[in-house]
């Protein structure tokens, strides 16, 4: 009885589990898609700071408006706009692939490595269309 | 001590259901957004909905973000000073865009 409700106290960088080695692995889908999935996190982190800049500019004035969204339209802005998207779209893909998983679907070895391409392939279609979409968007608005 | 991972997880993925469909709706609403002027802005941001979506969008990712991020570094970062003194950038970091968020939201929303 006792044996089994024992709690363990984990201190990273001493006795808790670690991450695996980045460069120690085989590729498999599962775990480049496991790295990606992190990469993308810090990625979206980062690309927040467009986002709330976008919307808190509207709020301070004109002209620090025209300032963000001038520079989200500039080339610099259009390649971090992008790789924002790419990187959303992979972390919310792949993300439902974990959702899925916590509730004990796709957890064999064959169906990992199949939605884990497949949320690779769902990224790269989705950010071309939104891409598609906000360029014909633009073009047409003007 | 040994609950906060429960914690963690649950939250961690309570706001992944929730930043779905709210992503979904929000780079739809931003395609639709581009060349916007501010006026069109602000009148897109104060509409009743769209306030209350976007507040909850800045709630729901600042913790997701900072749970995250906190994962990486206690899985990659050993030394003790430098994981304490990246644990605290993270949650300013996670903090600062939650607080800027939301206030721009609200302030938008009620003076606009």
């Amino acid at each position: 009885m006792s044996e089994s409700v024992r709690q363990v106290t984990f201190i990273p960088g001493e006795n808790a589990p670690v991450s695996p080695h980045l460069q120690v692995w085989k590729f498999t889908w599962t775990m480049a898609a496991s790295i990606s999935q992190r990469i993308s996190g810090v990625g979206n982190a980062i690309g927040m700071l467009l986002l709330t800049a976008w919307i808190t500019s509207a709020a301070i004035s004109e002209s620090a408006f025209d300032a963000v969204s001038g520079f989200l339209g500039s080339p610099i802005g259009i390649v971090l706009l992008a790789g924002f998207t790419a990187s959303v779209m992979f972390h919310m893909l792949n993300g439902l692939r974990y959702l899925a998983m916590d509730s004990g679907k796709v957890i064999s070895k064959e169906a990992g490595n199949v939605t884990s391409a497949l949320a690779y392939i769902g990224a790269v279609v989705l950010t071309a269309a939104i891409l598609f979409a906000g360029f014909s968007f633009a073009g047409g608005a003007n | 001590m040994a609950s906060a991972a429960t914690k963690h997880f649950i939250r961690q993925r309570f706001t992944a259901m929730v930043q779905v469909p709210l992503t979904v709706w929000l780079v739809i609403s931003v395609i639709t957004m581009i060349g916007a002027t501010r006026v069109e802005m602000l009148e897109w941001v104060s509409t009743w909905w769209v306030a209350a979506l976007l507040v909850t969008w800045f709630l729901s990712v600042p913790l997701h973000m900072s749970i995250g991020i906190g994962d990486i570094i206690d899985d990659y970062i050993h030394k003790k000073g430098s994981r304490s003194a990246l644990s605290l950038l993270n949650s300013i970091y996670a903090l600062a865009i939650g607080v800027v968020g939301v206030f721009a939201v609200i302030a938008i929303a009620f003076i606009a």
